[in-house]
């Protein structure tokens, strides 16, 4: 989703291309140029981190030290051959992964692999932040049901799902990203429909007891 | 993960080449379980566009931006420091060299002095010397040249020169081609 347009940026920036703009913000400190992009793509980036990881001020974290990345690193490791957006999503991924990472490194357990959701127990535990995601925003049940589902998802299942979803990234550079196989990164994807399909079927089961 | 498996997915996800989705699509017709997976697993996809796009609080955006502009300005002021460094360093090289070699330096030698000016130059200024003065060409109607001035100039200098002129000139021998039209003296250029 693109965001209202700035009054400050010229017409003629929304027709050119994300490279256009890099080049113009990398050579001539075009603030313009980058607000722009910000613009182009800060709702998926921040969409994601959230689908991930539940929690309005956590996603406020890592979204802000994406960018600061970004800004600190254009000049030394972002290669224009490539496209900037995805550049910027592997940075973006990484420090969400970091970030699930440091909540679940302390838990002293072992692991168990479960042949039903092919997970095994690291990837069963609830991120803290999933579980603490009761300052919900303002969304629908069903909704609001899909995204808890979603958090419930093992992360690896929930990173394919989302990085295809917000960025209808090809599986190529989602096996990239990810550093699997295509058909693993396929694989996952399907597990997770599945399992979200499970997950609410169960809700369905649910609801004629309840009342 | 087996290929068989990732079928269904590559089915519904647009992933398969025409080949691929013919075969998939008569499995699937023969094959009651096939079917029931892909329509669950499409459900499921198109469950997932009820996702809401979130965007991020004004102050985090706001002190992105201003975060950029900060090292934009950070980066140009390393850049103009860059050139402040460069162009010291070249007013000092340029300003040693010609306290070095001041050509209007009085405490040199007249010869010293000129000979600081580049030896073109030098030479430009004797020929000046040399030329007979207000001698001044012109072209009549016919684009015949003309030589005016000659009053100024006493006979005796102007003999001089134009036998200076003469002297110059290089004899050549004779071309048999050329013969009609040659001459005992052609004039080639000088032998200075």
């Amino acid at each position: 989703m693109r965001l209202n347009k700035s009054k400050n940026i010229p017409e003629s920036y929304d027709q050119m291309k994300d490279r256009e703009l890099v080049h113009l913000y990398r050579e001539n400190e075009d603030q313009l140029a980058f607000k722009e992009l910000m613009n182009r793509h800060q709702a998926k980036v921040y969409s994601y981190i959230f689908s991930m990881v539940h929690n309005r001020e956590v996603t406020n974290d890592i979204f802000q030290e994406t960018f600061t990345k970004v800004i600190t690193k254009m000049d030394d490791t972002y290669n224009e051959q490539g496209k900037w957006i995805a550049w910027v999503m592997r940075i973006a991924h990484n420090a969400t992964i970091d970030h699930i990472r440091k909540q679940k490194r302390f838990v002293d357990v072992k692991g168990s692999y479960d042949d039903d959701s092919k997970t095994d127990f690291y990837d069963r535990l609830p991120d803290e932040d999933a579980v603490a995601q009761d300052e919900k925003l303002e969304l629908d049940e069903s909704t609001s049901e899909l995204l808890e589902h979603i958090s419930n998802l093992p992360e690896e299942q929930r990173t394919v799902v989302m990085l295809r979803h917000y960025y209808e990234m090809p599986f190529k550079e989602i096996a990239e990203l990810t550093d699997v196989s295509i058909n693993t990164a396929l694989g996952r994807m399907r597990y997770a429909l599945i399992n979200l399909r499970k997950m609410f079927d169960e809700e369905l089961e649910k609801e004629p007891n309840s009342v | 993960m087996s290929k068989e498996d990732t079928n269904s997915i590559k089915y519904i996800l647009d992933e398969m080449d025409p080949a691929e989705k013919i075969e998939f699509e008569r499995n699937m017709a023969t094959n009651p379980d096939l079917r029931i997976e892909v329509e669950s697993i499409r459900r499921m996809k198109k469950k997932l566009n009820s996702l809401p796009d979130l965007s991020p609080p004004k102050h985090i955006t706001d002190s992105i931006l201003s975060y950029a502009a900060g090292q934009s300005n950070k980066k140009s002021g390393m850049r103009s420091g860059y050139f402040l460094s460069a162009a010291v360093v070249i007013i000092g090289l340029t300003t040693g060299s010609l306290i070095l070699n001041n050509p209007f330096d009085e405490s040199l030698p007249a010869s010293n002095a000129s000979s600081a000016f580049p030896s073109y130059g030098h030479e430009l200024i004797q020929q000046s010397e040399n030329r007979p003065a207000d001698l001044k060409p012109w072209i009549d109607r016919e684009n015949v040249l003309h030589l005016s001035g000659f009053e100024s100039v006493s006979n005796a200098a102007l003999g001089n020169e134009s036998e200076n002129r003469f002297n110059k000139l290089r004899p050549i021998g004779r071309y048999p081609d050329l013969a009609p039209f040659s001459r005992s003296v052609q004039l080639t250029g000088s032998n200075r």
